[in-house]
């Protein structure tokens, strides 16, 4: 460490004032220390320009690096699988000798660690490789899939805030007990209902031709997508629907026990001293505090509704991206599934950043902890959410 | 060196800034006071929320159960516009009535569409017969007809075969479709060693004397060779034509593949370059692979598809006479409970015989609804050599328990084998088994896997007991005369006999070659054959003409018409 000039240390101090984006990092130390005053001038303009470059940059190195080991976990822990693409390609009439041409067809008799890097470099060129088992370009196929999953996925989670959301509100400020009582009890047994046979449930009241009022297409996507708008959106309303409720009685029930936490602060108590019924001070002050908590839940719900909407997309015989990772899976067509799950992460990833863009315009306690580490986001809630009860009370001092 | 650099680097930050984050450790005053500060000396974007929400007018939060309401409201609303412009164009142009259209439900899909390579009878389904057109045709008796070749010649000694081609036979890309091409279709399939390439056994070479004729010529006599031509074997392809053979297809037959998306749907459109008298009725035939059994019922039921074949009687025999037919075709499809008959226990015949007297093949059947036929062995009623051998095994619970006494189990030393099936089998047929091997004293370990599972532990390594399958090749007794083949059974009588069968140039002669040897390896107890699966199919009756015979592996979609 002390033999070393200033090269390694640079990283380490990078990282430490991550907050304070520095392009003129070589710039001399000594200038730096001589002068402290102009150097925090300095930083505080860089941390008002440039707060969300570093930030964002530093979260893909991060995704990169994951990607990296995730792509390397993900291979070797498909080839653990029993069989291959080749055994599933020549099925139960296949001799040894044709399982073994197709072996060498298909380039799987090569040794794991040049599959691995062919794939790789694939990638990184920006092709993720050809179905072994359909013959079709993999991004092409998961963009098809995607143009079903996505839409049901972003119904679904509108369903389940529209549902998750109020409710759980109610289940904090209703005055009546049995009221309070019934809505957690609803979001338990809503919340635990199989995915299967909630939508079973569904078909037999809604279904066309098979349910009691028969509106909404039991089965099915529209074979030209969503060039029959109107048609592709009739034939999501169930599955979207099987989802959302689930996942709403679920948020149902985070909402209410992230809004009773919030309750035992003294921002409410704040809140109400400023003149707000309890009921008011939940709904303004609390939710706005929960609302982070609420928005993580959600972009997990939804990233998560991705590969857990397969027996939905099953039961509605939708043609999916969860029900093509499965059957790829399935085919042990690994090239496909390793891009696949590759693309996912990224989706993930992008799911990650809109999360923390909603934190971020959701509490302006954010706004200046942007670049400080997650350990200083504790300190920033805090500081902030008295901003939020006081921006609630004086809003309620006007209208009064 | 580091630590005198950073320091003070970071000092002046935490002392001097004003609207840092500090850990939490005071009070709501403290915080408060924080925060004032913090806004005041941020100012503008804080400011201006706080002023914006000042000025908001009162009701910007209403009654939560108000919002969950007008939420409901309009996600109701959306749907059922789009269910009404949905309905309303669904009268103007009907497509399930039209004559120039139908959509037929299957359970099995194919993944790809080359033949060559790609096993699975889904893709027999789809694409012989519609799409490529094999050397002769099979009619629904199971039995070789013409089909590209109007006659042929066979010579004295069953090694010669003279085809002689239809005329005008032309692709659907316009290229014409002759002698060379056959040759070269079933030489390729040979030297690349394709699918069913073993089905011209004694294959020694092919070639084309002029543009009608072809000439294959064999090392001996093979007496299925007419047969196997009928299916993969028999194919002609466009010798000239260059196409990615997994997403595309380019045959003879009167369809075309329009589209095709794997465990979805295909989309076959009507060949206007089509040259025979298999000519297309219906101009789109679309067909749509269900994984669900509800959802396909649902989709007959509602009238989304117009025939539905592969699913469980019972989840369909409730529309039986309502506007739908609903029949059991015959098919060659063996459900077959398999024994390793080279591993211990299961080289004991006694053990193999206790296993066949315990299980009530009639019980497994009424418990799927009644349409499926007793099998006692492996030849199915379709197939030449067919010979009733249901009665060799009757159930016999204390005929099992004798024989498995007399191999030296007993109720405290209970004879234990593992049981491997893929999960494309329901649990119901093995989970009754289970029960009946249980009452004879046979325990059972289940494994139910994925089916790449079960290809590499059962098929190709033969680490299993007893497993369960679904044989529905016609045509296949050759796989009990194959001792590496997954069953592990090797008789030398069987094998003889049925190299007798296959060199013997005499059908009736060959068939009864054929039915003696099957009856040896139903007497030899080689597997349990619980029933012949008979496929279920369900149509709506404006569909005329839907083939449900042997449908899961040919279906002759220009047979099929709408009134």
């Amino acid at each position: 460490m002390t033999g070393q000039p200033a090269q390694p240390a640079q990283p380490a101090q990078m990282a430490r004032r991550a907050d304070v984006a520095e392009p003129q990092s070589a710039e001399p130390r000594s200038a730096r220390a001589q002068s402290p005053q102009a150097q925090t001038r300095r930083a505080r303009a860089h941390t008002r320009a440039h707060v969300r470059v570093p930030y964002v940059v530093r979260r893909l190195a991060a995704f990169i690096v994951a990607a990296l080991v995730q792509s390397a976990v993900i291979f070797a822990f498909l080839r653990m699988l029993p069989g291959d693409a080749a055994m599933v390609l020549g099925g139960t009439t296949a001799t040894p000798e044709q399982t073994a041409r197709l072996r060498a067809q298909m380039g799987l008799d090569r040794p794991y660690p040049v599959q691995y890097l062919s794939w790789l470099s694939d990638v990184l060129h920006g092709n993720l490789g050809v179905s072994q088992l359909s013959g079709k370009a993999v991004g092409t196929q998961v963009g098809v899939r995607m143009e079903v999953t996505l839409p049901l996925a972003v119904l679904g989670l509108a369903v389940a805030l529209a549902i998750g959301i109020p409710l759980g509100v109610l289940a904090v400020t209703a005055r009546s007990a049995k009221l309070r009582r019934a809505l957690q009890v609803c979001a338990i047994v809503a919340g635990s209902i199989p995915a299967l046979w909630g939508g079973l449930l569904l078909v037999l009241i809604f279904g066309k031709g098979v349910g009691l009022l028969g509106v909404l297409p039991s089965q099915g996507f529209p074979s030209g997508g969503w060039r029959a708008p109107g048609r592709a959106l009739a034939s999501l309303a169930l599955p979207a629907l099987s989802i959302g409720i689930i996942t709403g009685a679920q948020l149902l029930r985070y909402v209410r026990s992230a809004l009773v936490d919030v309750c035992d602060t003294d921002y409410i108590a704040q809140a109400m001293v400023a003149g707000m019924t309890r009921a008011q001070a939940v709904r303004r002050v609390g939710l706005r505090l929960a609302a982070p908590q609420i928005v993580s839940v959600a972009g997990i719900a939804f990233a998560s509704m991705m590969t857990g909407v397969v027996v939905v997309e099953n039961l509605f015989a939708l043609p999916g991206f969860a029900t093509l990772l499965m059957n790829d899976l399935k085919g042990r067509d690994f090239l496909a599934v390793q891009s696949e799950l590759l693309l996912l992460s990224l989706l993930f990833l992008v799911m990650g950043l809109v999360v923390d863009m909603l934190h971020h315009a959701l509490d302006p306690r954010l706004k200046d902890a942007a670049g400080v580490g997650a350990d200083a986001d504790g300190g920033a809630a805090t500081v902030a959410s008295a901003a939020v009860v006081s921006s609630a009370a004086t809003s309620e001092g006007d209208e009064a | 060196m580091t630590h005198t650099n950073n320091t003070p680097a970071q000092d002046p930050q935490s002392t001097q800034d004003p609207q840092p984050i500090q850990p939490f450790e005071g009070t709501d005053h403290n915080a408060s006071q924080e925060a004032s500060t913090a806004a005041a000396s941020d100012g503008a974007s804080l400011d201006a929320s706080l002023a914006s929400k000042a000025k908001k007018p009162h009701g910007g939060n209403g009654r939560p159960w108000l919002w969950a309401l007008l939420a409901v409201i309009v996600i109701v609303a959306v749907i059922v516009a789009a269910v009404v412009t949905n309905s309303s164009k669904k009268t103007g142009t009907s497509p399930a009535n039209t004559a120039n259209d139908i959509t037929l439900g299957m359970v099995l899909s194919p993944t790809n569409l080359d033949i060559r390579t790609q096993s699975g009878s889904a893709l027999d389904q789809l694409l012989i017969g519609n799409v490529y057109e094999p050397l002769l045709s099979r009619d629904s008796d199971n039995k070789a007809q013409p089909g590209l070749a109007k006659s042929w010649d066979v010579s004295s000694d069953g090694t010669v075969y003279t085809f002689h081609l239809n005329d005008g036979i032309a692709f659907s890309n316009g290229d014409a479709l002759t002698a060379d091409d056959v040759a070269w279709s079933i030489s390729e399939l040979e030297s690349n060693q394709y699918k069913d390439y073993d089905a011209i056994a004694g294959y020694k070479s092919v070639e084309a004397t002029d543009d009608d004729t072809v000439v294959l010529t064999l090392d001996a006599p093979y007496s299925q060779l007419l047969w196997n031509l009928t299916g993969r074997a028999g194919l002609v392809f466009d010798k000239d034509a260059n196409y990615d053979a997994k997403t595309q297809a380019i045959g003879s037959g009167p369809y075309l593949v329009d589209s095709f998306t794997a465990n979805d749907s295909a989309r076959l459109v009507a060949n206007p370059k089509y040259w025979g008298a298999n000519k297309a009725q219906i101009n789109t035939v679309t067909i749509k692979y269900y994984a669900d059994s509800n959802a396909a019922v649902n989709a007959i039921s509602s009238g989304d598809i117009q025939t539905l074949s592969g699913v469980d009687y019972d989840s369909v025999k409730q529309l039986n006479g309502k506007g739908y037919s609903v029949q059991a075709g015959d098919d060659t499809d063996k459900m077959v409970l398999a024994f390793n008959n080279a591993k211990s226990p299961l080289t004991d015949i006694r053990v193999r015989q206790a296993i066949r007297y315990a299980i009530d093949e009639d019980s497994i059947i009424a418990a799927r609804g009644g349409v499926d036929k007793a099998l006692g062995g492996p030849i199915p009623d379709l197939d030449p050599g067919y010979e009733d051998l249901t009665s060799l095994y009757p159930h016999d619970t204390d005929k099992a328990k004798q024989l498995l006494a007399e191999a030296g189990y007993s109720e405290s030393n209970p004879l234990k084998l593992t049981f491997t099936y893929a999960n494309i089998y329901s649990t119901e047929i093995g989970d009754q088994l289970t029960s009946q091997l249980a009452d004879a004293g046979i325990q059972l370990t289940v494994n139910r896997v994925e089916f790449s599972a079960w290809l590499s532990d059962v098929y190709t390594n033969h680490d299993y007991d007893l497993s369960l399958v679904d044989h529905n090749e016609s045509h296949d007794f050759a796989s009990w005369t194959n001792p590496d083949y997954y069953f592990g059974y090797n008789s030398a009588t069987v094998q003889s006999l049925y190299k007798q069968a296959i060199a013997s140039t005499d059908e009736t002669q060959a068939d009864s070659l054929l039915a003696q040897a099957a009856k040896q390896v139903s007497q030899d107890a080689a597997a349990d054959w619980l029933f012949n699966f008979r496929v279920v199919s369900v149509w709506n009756d404006s569909v005329k003409n839907f083939p449900v015979n042997m449908n899961q592996t040919y279906l002759p979609l220009w047979q099929i018409s709408l009134a």
